[in-house]
Parts: C-alpha cells; sequence; structure tokens
C-alpha cells in the first residue's frame, strides 16, 4: 500500500465542500421541521406556499448535491462553486438579518412568510444581482428553517404552540359548505405546489393561514405523545407439540395506563391482531407492522431473539405515535389480562374483523400473491367504476414505494446471500484452522520445525480463528441494524400500500355512490319533467318526493364519503411525510451503524494480524 | 558389515586357487544400477572396514548397524566432507524467463562452476531450458540419488492472474529451487549435470539407464505394503510418518484452500451485487420529482453501493493473492513431502535388498559349513560354494555401504528439505499476512471515505453526536484513522506496511538484483544442527 494513499489525500477538498452545502442539504428534512409542518388542506391556496418553499429548496440543493458527487470532476464543480462561495457570506447575512425579521413577525406561520418576502426581494430588486440571487434565495430559506429550529424555538411555540396544523376541522368544515368536486379539489392541489414559485403572490398565502391560526388547534399530529415506555422481553415456549407458540411478555410504562405500569403476556399472533385493528381504526395511518410470518424454524433460538426485536421495534414506534397511543385497542392490548374476549369484543364493537383479515392480508402481502392481487383488480373492475389516480402525488408516491419495495428487497436478498456465504466460509475457514492445527501438532516431538516456526502456525491458527469470531459477530451486527432495517421498511412499505388502498376503496366507493347520485338526479330531473307535462301527476309527485328523500340521504351519504375521503388524504400525505422522514432518519442509522461496526471490523482484524506480525518477527521473513 | 553370522575367511581352508581374484572383483553388473558405485570413485568403496569397531551392536535377525561413526560417514560422504572435493560449487542465476508459454516458459539460466572435472568451460552463459526439461532433470536426479532429497520443480502457473506478481513468483521459486539443487554436494556431481549444463539445445535424459536402480510400479506398490524394514536410524525411521502426514496435511489444506478460494470468489460476487443493489435505491431517490428527492440520501445510497462494489473488488484481489500465497505454498509442500516420502520409500527398498543379500551370505555360509562337515569333500563344490558366499558377502557388503551413505546423506538433508519447508511455509504466511493487512486497510480506507457523507445525509449529523448538540455540525468525521504517523486506534510503532515499504526503499536504493537465494541449504543445515551423530 502506497503511503500517501493512507495518508487521506481524498478528504482533500471533499470535507470542506461538505461542510458547506451539506446543512443546506440536510437542513429541510430536520425532524422538528416536519412535524411542524401543516396538514396540508385540499385548497390551492394553503398548498401552495407550504409546496413553493420547499420545491425552491430541493431545486437548488439537486444542483449541489450533483456538484459534489462529481467533485473528480473539476471542470463541473469550477461552475457550481462560484455561486456557493458566493452565497457562503450572503447565507450568514440572510441568516442573520431576515429571518430575524421574519422571526419577529408575530404572524409567524411556518411557510407563508418566506414567500412573501422573497417574492418582495425579487420583486424589488434589480436584475443586476439575478445570477446569485437564486442560489442566494434558496439557501438563505433553508436556513432560515433552520435558524428558526435552532435558535428560536419559543417565539414560535409562545405564538402558536401548535404551528398551522390546527385548520384541518376548519377546512374540511369550509369544503362541507361548498359544493367543489373532489376532483376538482385534487387536481388543484396536484397541480398547485410545483408551479407557484415565480408567481408573486405575497397576499394570497397569508390569509387561510391566519385563519388557520384563528381556528380551533384541534390537530392530532401536533399533540406531543405522552411517554408511553414498552418493552417485549422473556419469550417463553409455551404449550403442547401442535399448539406449541412463544410468549412475549409485554411491560409497559405510562401515565395512559390506568396503573401506570401493566406487564401483559401476548403471543405473535396477538400482536398482528392489534396490527390489524389499529389499521382499521386509523385508516390512512401508516401502522408500524409486526414481522413477517415464518413456518419453519420458528422456536429457533436466533429467530426468536430477531422476532423479539422487531416486535419491540413495532410496539414502540406506534407508541411514539400520538394518535395510536390513545387508541382503546391498543391501550386493552398493553394491559388486558383477560386478552382473548377482550379483542372479541373491541373487534365486534369497532366491525374490523382484525383476527379474519389476517390471513386474506397476508396472502395478499406475501409476494406470491401477484395472482391474487390482479384477480381481486380485476373484480374490482367488474363491480365498480375504476378510479383512475387523479393526484399526481399519489401517483409519484406509489411509483416511487413501489421501487423501494423492489429495491429493498433485492438489497435484502442479497444481504441474505452475503451472511450466508460469510457463515459457509466461516466453517470452512474453520476446517482449515483444525488442518493447520494438524500441521504444527505434527512435529510433537519439536525436533524437526524449529520451535519459532511451530508457534508461528500456532499463531496463525488461533489469529485466524479470532478473525473467524470478530466476522461472526459483525455478521449478526449487520443483521441486526442493516438486515432489521431493510426488513422493516419492507414491512412498512406494506403498511403504506395498505393506506393506499384503502384511500382507493373508499375512492371507489364514493364514485359509485356519486354515481348512484347522478342516476338519481336524472331520475329526479325526468320526474320533474314528467310532472310538468302530465295533468295527473299525484303519482309522480310522490315519487318525486320518495327520490328527492333518497336523493338527499345519498348525498349526506356522499358527502360523508367524501369527507372520509378527503380526511385519508390528507392523513396519507401527512403520514408519508413523516414516513419519508423517518426512513431517512432510519436508513441513515442503520447505514452509519453497519459502517461504523464494519469501520471497527477492519480496524480490529489490522489490529489482529499487526500484532501477528509484530509477535512472530515476521519482518525478518522475506 | 551386518551379517548374523560375521564372516572370517580364515574359518574355511581357501584352496582354491582361483578364489583371491574375488577381493578384486567388484562385481560390476550389480554395481552398474548402484550410483554409489558409478558416482563415487574407487576408494572410498574400498575402504577396508574395521569390522570389530562395528560389530558390538549386532542384534539377532536381519538388522543394520545403527551408529555410524563421523569418520566413516566422512569417508562415505566425500562430497560433503573431505577437503577438496566439498569445494566443488555450481552457481546458477536465472537471467531471463520467457513466459510467452505460460504452461512451459523457458528460463535461460547463467552457471558459474568450480572445483568441477569434466566441464569444458567454467562458465556457461545464456543456457536456454524449458521448464519441462528442468522437471525432466529432476526426476532423472531424484532417482539416480537415492540418497538425496530433490525437491519438485515449483509449478510454472500460479494462482496470481498471470501477469508481473506471477512472473515474479515463478522467477523467485525457480530461482530458489535451482539454488537449492545446486546447492546440494551429491547432485552437482552427477554426470547428467554436466549434459544437463552443456546441452546445446533443450535438454533431455541421456542416463536414462539409472531408472532401474529401484523397483517400480506394482512391484514397488507391492513393497510399501510390507511393514518397512527395522531402522536403527530413528530419525529416519520417525522421519517417513512424519513426512507422510505433512504430505497428507498439506494436500487436504490445498485442497481446503481451493475450496475457499472458490468461495470467496462467490462472496465478492455477491458482495458486489449487493452494492449494485443498493444503487437503484440511489437512482430511484434521484429520479423524484425534485420538491420529494433527497440528495443527502442519493448520495448515501451512490457511496454505499460505490464502496460496497470497490471493497468486492478488493476482496476478488484478495482471495488471489490468499490462494497464490497460502494455497500454493502448500501444494509445493505436499509435492515436496511427497518427494521425501518416496525417497525415504526408496531407502526401505534398498535396506531390504541389504535384508536379501544377508539371507543370501547366510544360506551360503550355511552351506559352506555343511560341505566343510562332509566326510567326503568334492573340492569343485567347496569351490562353487566359496564363490557364492564370497560373491553374496561383497554384495552385502556394498549393500552395507550404500545403506549407510544414503542413511547418512538423509540425515544430513532432512534438516536441509525441512528448512526449506519450513522457510516456504513461513514466507507463505507472512505474506499472507500481509496481503489481509493490505486488504484491510484499503478496506478501512474505503469505509471512512464514506463516513462523512453518511453524517451528513442531514444537519443531524447521524449517531455520531447522538447528544452532543453543542459540536460543530461536522468536521473531525473527515479524518483518516490511518497516515504516515501511525494509526490512530493504535500505539503501534512498527506497522507491517512501514517495514515493506522500508525494504523495498532498500531495494530501490540498490537496485543490484531481485534479492537472490532467499536461504542458503547448508547455512540453514547448519542453523539447524540438529545432526546427532
Amino acid at each position: 500500500m502506497a503511503d500517501d494513499d493512507i495518508s487521506g489525500s481524498m478528504w482533500g477538498d471533499a470535507p470542506r465542500k461538505t461542510i458547506v452545502d451539506v446543512p443546506v442539504a440536510a437542513n429541510p428534512f430536520a425532524e422538528d421541521d416536519i412535524f411542524a409542518r401543516p396538514d396540508p388542506p385540499a385548497e390551492q391556496s394553503t398548498y401552495a406556499p407550504f409546496d413553493e418553499p420547499l420545491s425552491g429548496e430541493f431545486g437548488d440543493m439537486n444542483i449541489i448535491g450533483k456538484e459534489e458527487n462529481d467533485d473528480e470532476e473539476e471542470e463541473a464543480v469550477a461552475i457550481p462553486q462560484k455561486p456557493v462561495q458566493g452565497t457562503s457570506h450572503l447565507i450568514s447575512e440572510l441568516a442573520g438579518e431576515e429571518v430575524g425579521i421574519t422571526m419577529n413577525t408575530p404572524s409567524g406561520s411556518l411557510f407563508g412568510d418566506k414567500n412573501p418576502l422573497l417574492s418582495a426581494d425579487e420583486d424589488t430588486d434589480d436584475t443586476a444581482r439575478a445570477p446569485v440571487k437564486k442560489v442566494a434565495r434558496g439557501v438563505a430559506s433553508m436556513y432560515k428553517a433552520r435558524g428558526r429550529n435552532r435558535r428560536e424555538p419559543k417565539p414560535l411555540a409562545n405564538t402558536n404552540p401548535l404551528g398551522p396544523l390546527g385548520p384541518e376541522t376548519d377546512t374540511t368544515a369550509e369544503e362541507n359548505s361548498t359544493n367543489i368536486s373532489a376532483a376538482e379539489l385534487l387536481t388543484a392541489a396536484a397541480d398547485g405546489p410545483l408551479f407557484h414559485i415565480k408567481k408573486p403572490e405575497p397576499e394570497a398565502p397569508a390569509e387561510p393561514i391566519v385563519q388557520e391560526i384563528q381556528s380551533a388547534p384541534k390537530a392530532i399530529e401536533a399533540e406531543a405523545p405522552v411517554a408511553l415506555e414498552i418493552s417485549v422481553g422473556d419469550p417463553v415456549k409455551i404449550g403442547e407439540l401442535t399448539s406449541a407458540h412463544i410468549v412475549y411478555t409485554i411491560t409497559s410504562k405510562s401515565a395512559l395506563l390506568s396503573d401506570g405500569t401493566a406487564k401483559v403476556t401476548r403471543r405473535y399472533k396477538d400482536f398482528r391482531w392489534i396490527y390489524h385493528q389499529l389499521q382499521n381504526n386509523h385508516p390512512g395511518f401508516i401502522v408500524p407492522p409486526p414481522p413477517s410470518k415464518q413456518a419453519v424454524g420458528r422456536f429457533n433460538e436466533e429467530f426468536v431473539e430477531s422476532r423479539r426485536m422487531a416486535l419491540e421495534t413495532m410496539l414502540q414506534k406506534i407508541a411514539r405515535n400520538a394518535m395510536f397511543q390513545k387508541d382503546p385497542d391498543l391501550l386493552m392490548f398493553l394491559a388486558s389480562e383477560n386478552f382473548g374476549p377482550d379483542a372479541k369484543a373491541r373487534e365486534l364493537a369497532t366491525g374490523s374483523a382484525a383476527s379474519t383479515i389476517d390471513e386474506e392480508d397476508d396472502e395478499g402481502s406475501s409476494s406470491s400473491s401477484g395472482f391474487m392481487n390482479s384477480f381481486s383488480k380485476t373484480l374490482g373492475l367488474s363491480t365498480g367504476p375504476k378510479y383512475v389516480e387523479e393526484d399526481e402525488w399519489f401517483v409519484e408516491k406509489r411509483t416511487y414505494i413501489e421501487l423501494l419495495e423492489i429495491n429493498l428487497g433485492n438489497i435484502y436478498k442479497n444481504l441474505e446471500l452475503v451472511v450466508q456465504q460469510r457463515t459457509e466460509l466461516a466453517t470452512m475457514t474453520a476446517e482449515f484452522l483444525t488442518m493447520m492445527d494438524e500441521l504444527a501438532a505434527l512435529d510433537a516431538s519439536g525436533d524437526i520445525f524449529q520451535e519459532s516456526s511451530i508457534s508461528l502456525l500456532m499463531g496463525f491458527g488461533s489469529t485466524q480463528s479470532k478473525l473467524k469470531d470478530l466476522v461472526a459477530r459483525s455478521l449478526l451486527q449487520d443483521m441486526l441494524t442493516l438486515g432489521s432495517t431493510i426488513d422493516e421498511y419492507l414491512r412498512i412499505v406494506g403498511s403504506v400500500k395498505h393506506c393506499f388502498s384503502q384511500r382507493v376503496r373508499l375512492k371507489t366507493a364514493l364514485l359509485t355512490q356519486e354515481a348512484e347520485l347522478t342516476k338519481l338526479q336524472k331520475l329526479a330531473a325526468k320526474t320533474n319533467v314528467t310532472i310538468s307535462t302530465t295533468a295527473n301527476n299525484v303519482a309522480q309527485k310522490l315519487k318525486l318526493a320518495l327520490v328527492k328523500e333518497q336523493i338527499t340521504k345519498q348525498e349526506s351519504k356522499t358527502q360523508g364519503l367524501e369527507k372520509k375521503f378527503k380526511q385519508i388524504t390528507v392523513d396519507i400525505k401527512n403520514q408519508l411525510g413523516q414516513f419519508e422522514t423517518n426512513k431517512i432518519n432510519d436508513f441513515r442509522n442503520a447505514v452509519e451503524t453497519f459502517l461504523e461496526s464494519n469501520i471497527e471490523l477492519q480496524k480490529e482484524s489490522i489490529e489482529l494480524w499487526e500484532t501477528f506480525y509484530e509477535r512472530h518477527h515476521l519482518s525478518e521473513i522475506k | 558389515m551386518t551379517s548374523a553370522v560375521p564372516y572370517n575367511p580364515d574359518d574355511f581352508d581357501v584352496n582354491n586357487p582361483l578364489g583371491d581374484d574375488f577381493d578384486n572383483n567388484p562385481l560390476g553388473a550389480d554395481f552398474s544400477n548402484n550410483p554409489l558405485g558409478a558416482d563415487t570413485p574407487d576408494d572410498t568403496v574400498d575402504v577396508p572396514i574395521d569390522e570389530p569397531a562395528e560389530a558390538s551392536t549386532i542384534i539377532p535377525g536381519h538388522t543394520i548397524t545403527a551408529i555410524v561413526s563421523d569418520e566413516e560417514l566422512h569417508r562415505l560422504l566425500p562430497e560433503r566432507f573431505h577437503a577438496q572435493k566439498s569445494q566443488a560449487k555450481i552457481t546458477v542465476k536465472i537471467s531471463t524467463i520467457d513466459f510467452s508459454k505460460r504452461e512451459n516458459p523457458i528460463v535461460t539460466l547463467d552457471f558459474t562452476l568450480e572445483h568441477l572435472p569434466g566441464y569444458r568451460k567454467a562458465a556457461y552463459k545464456d543456457v536456454r531450458r524449458s521448464y519441462a526439461a528442468l522437471g525432466k532433470f529432476q526426476k532423472y536426479l531424484e532417482i539416480a540419488n537415492l540418497e538425496v532429497f530433490v525437491p519438485s520443480v515449483p509449478p510454472a502457473v500460479t494462482s496470481y492472474p498471470t501477469g508481473e506478481q506471477e512472473q515474479t513468483k515463478v522467477r523467485r521459486d525457480l530461482q530458489n529451487w535451482l539454488d537449492y539443487v545446486t546447492g546440494n554436494p551429491v547432485v552437482i556431481r552427477d554426470d547428467e549435470f554436466v549434459h544437463f549444463i552443456e546441452s546445446d539445445f533443450d535438454y533431455t535424459v541421456i542416463n536414462a539407464h539409472h531408472k532401474a536402480a529401484v523397483a517400480t510400479g506394482l512391484k514397488r506398490k507391492t513393497l510399501k505394503q510390507l511393514q518397512p524394514p527395522y531402522d536403527s536410524f530413528t530419525e529416519l525411521a520417525e522421519f517417513r510418518p512424519f513426512v507422510k502426514s505433512v504430505y497428507q496435511t498439506a494436500t487436504k489444506l490445498t485442497k481446503q484452500m481451493e475450496r475457499i478460494g472458490r468461495l470467496d470468489r462467490l462472496h465478492s460476487v455477491a458482495l458486489a451485487d449487493f452494492g449494485a443493489a443498493f444503487q437503484p435505491l440511489a437512482e430511484a431517490e434521484a429520479g423524484r420529482a425534485r420538491a420529494v428527492s433527497h440528495p443527502g440520501m442519493v448520495r448515501m445510497w451512490q457511496k454505499v453501493a460505490k464502496t460496497l462494489a470497490a471493497n468486492a473488488d478488493l476482496l476478488l484481489a484478495q482471495s488471489a493473492v490468499e490462494l497464490a500465497t497460502l494455497g500454493d505454498e502448500f501444494r509445493i509442500v505436499a509435492s515436496d513431502a511427497y518427494i521425501v516420502k518416496e525417497c525415504l520409500t526408496n531407502r526401505h527398498l534398498v535396506m531390504r535388498e541389504l535384508i536379501q543379500a544377508q539371507d543370501s551370505t547366510k544360506s551360503s555360509h550355511t552351506r559352506v559349513v555343511k560341505i566343510k562337515n562332509r566326510s567326503v569333500i568334492d573340492p569343485l563344490k567347496v569351490d562353487e560354494a566359496i564363490k557364492a558366499l564370497e560373491f553374496a558377502t561383497q554384495i552385502e557388503k556394498n549393500l552395507t555401504l550404500q545403506v549407510k551413505r544414503i542413511s547418512g546423506e538423509m540425515i544430513i538433508e532432512r534438516g536441509e528439505i525441512m528448512a526449506r519447508m519450513e522457510t516456504r511455509l513461513n514466507s507463505a504466511v507472512t505474506s499472507y499476512t500481509l496481503a489481509k493487512i493490505e486488504t484491510a486497510r484499503k478496506t478501512l480506507r474505503n469505509l471512512e471515505q464514506i463516513r462523512g457523507d453518511i453524517r451528513a445525509v442531514d444537519e443531524r449529523g447521524g449517531l455520531s453526536r447522538l447528544g452532543r448538540d453543542h459540536l460543530p455540525a461536522r468536521g473531525e468525521c473527515g479524518a483518516a484513522s490511518q497516515s504516515n504517523k501511525g494509526d490512530s486506534w493504535s500505539n503501534r510503532t512498527t506497522r507491517a506496511i512501514d517495514v515493506v515499504k522500508n525494504r523495498s526503499d532498500e531495494q530501490e536504493m540498490e537496485p543490484e538484483e531481485p534479492q537472490g537465494p532467499a536461504f542458503d541449504a547448508r547455512s540453514a543445515a547448519a542453523l539447524l544442527g540438529s545432526c546427532t551423530f
């Protein structure tokens, strides 16, 4: 190894650049920011400001990100670097002054303020600054978000503790009163965000936000979840041959529980039950899923441990969600001494049929279900109007999620292969080591080989076996970190898809309902015509009254469905936003752990070999 | 001399006028097969042996007098111990190797000869010998010199990918082998060496008749099944089973290394696939609408994919090096051990011949005694019997000398060949270790390179900053843990790479020649000093 290689010249310019632009890249996804993000109601005016800065930021970030990726190519760097350097002082300037200003405005809602400010900037500024300005704006806006999070979280909390998240009921009420069709709303919402950047409309976004702030803060998201500590442990095998299963002890501690603490035993099936129950209770919410089923080797120690871990992660993630943690089913699940009947009762009460869903769902979620899925799809097509996705947002997300599933599945398969091969390699090495030992032990009398050679062979063997242990440990680590994260996300993706299908199902129902409504309305119109034309129309009038009654009934039903549909759309969007944040966080953590554990492995193995080299004076051997 | 009944000519009435001839008749027919007879000048064979001195350890049955005195050994192995004869020396140096044929490269050799009769010149330049010729020569030497362990010619094809590494290794191994062979005083006095060096074109074996020296083929197989004859040289008696198990273990190790190498390759492919599987993730992330695409994630997945692929490549390279260092070395050790084992078998066969000769001496002796005790003596029969006895005695005597010579030489060579094996193993382990360290270091560097990118995915800086909000956003994570000054995680002062680097620096300073003989057979033997006589 050449020495200058090790000296790490690769860090030569990379880190500096990272320091400059990485906070920029990282910022908009900071968790606080996401949590504070408003529920985007499906209305253009409120929607636009939310998405606008985002797209602006990311647009610039993309440029920067790309630039860094090919930092070997100097030419590519040369051009974008200028604006970055140019903005570096601008950043501080903007962060210091402009942010300060925005912070002090009492109406400081999250996103609304940015737009007027920037557009004003744009309007007033002369064209001379134009080339720098664009980047500066992107950077500055990001910095603003960060500055807000970091420096002045309190004023924000004081003026508007829940952020602009409140408006849900308000807006939905508004929507109810207005008779805009859902489709129109959706298209407006989908088209809105991306293209409004250039339009200087300082007034438009401010209005609804002010309304939102005034409206009653009944936001779910903003409510900080109560501390709910859950641990799953102590797996015990119970039952006879046929009914044998593992029972886990769940210990939970929270103010939400009547006793403060609870300790119950649950089996795997029960975890599935609570999963489906929660899915049913909160449509549009991504419920952290339990680990997948496994028929063979259920009592294998490693498997039980990994399952226990996955179950614990699931419960902890559920518990972190303010919505889920108040769910009566969950509390019952955590505390009930008499789970079986209670579960039945709850199931009846909520009409979820969680225990029966289970099997079907498994069929559906397993990879072999391509046929089943397509079958049910065609069935859906035959029974009702097919819903074609109108919301671009959903189209994008859906393709992304599907791609994610495929890719993650691929990675997981490959990881498993790697692990399997490494395990095989370890056994081979073990065999090799016994042979090495044999070789070293051949000269029992010690008069043929020199002492040093024998100890060399012995040392070689022991170094190898130590290394083998190390590798085995790191393998386990890899599987526990990266492997389990990927596995978990594969399952979460399943949940996400479930949410999508819930929404589609609602939409289909809505469409059917609307079709029926229009049919009735047509009938009413026809009857009206007959009433006007015919003389004897008592029967017809009666019929009209009947139809009208039906229409109002259907209308209210449709409205209910529409409301539900809007709600689920909002919820899913909301949830997916959180999903994206969590995804970034979890994967980053997993990859970092994976990386660090591998770095440690390499260090340790270097150390082992170096020690071996030194101890046996290998430097004297050519 | 080790007959059960010592022969004393005085026991018999020598009234045969023809009987005197026997002493001077060396029974050439039998000796033609004997390298001892062919190679050693007469004076060594015909040295009168002081019988009473040796007869002290007569054991009933077929035995060989165990201990050879120093004096006798000196007489028996003049190549090693004679003041003048031991000065003979062949120095050989590989000047070039033509690798155009991978399986059968052509080696150009320069010879320098000292104190060796029978050569026309003192130095021979640019002697071109094919690899196959070397193999033939080795085979010949092995058969013709029963007392010598001639190691196998190292393979011309290594586990390294074709290229410089392979060529260096082949060159080093061949030079090493030539040095070992020419370092052996017995072998260099072989007539065939003259042919090997002087032949104008590629060498072929000239003295082909030596093949008959010991049993071959089915006979050899059958004889090997028998219990080995009693061996009073404990060192050699223990040596054969030892070498046999070395051979077996080394063969097993070779196979295992091959299996591991195959699996390593698969593993590296799997690792590369694993890395490649991250690429679509990056693409999917990058391909999203700009509003939702996260550049940090894109960068992370790209870097992870790249690094894993790079590490897979490193692993692949390392597995080749592993195979080439340990695997090939085990193969060479195994074939050397096999040759040593066969040489020891040859010795057993010669010992068996000796036992047969002893038997025939004994039977002719009894016949002579019988005739002597008869009342009527037929002078013709007496003549015949005495002739037969003399004949048998002579064979026995020569065989005894041969066994002694073989045993003495083998005891010396045992140390040499084992030292060679040991050196090979040690250097194999060393280069293996170095390769391992190098790969680990490179892998570590690769991994550390992307550390910053992963921590920088979002502004919180990853797990490394857990609970330390006041630290600057990032900075220290970029520091590589390995540098010229040492490793940040340990206070080790000397590292393997530094040692290797210093060594290569030294080599560059004096570009005199690529390290010549890695090991001198004689000095190694002296170092071992394990001869017990």
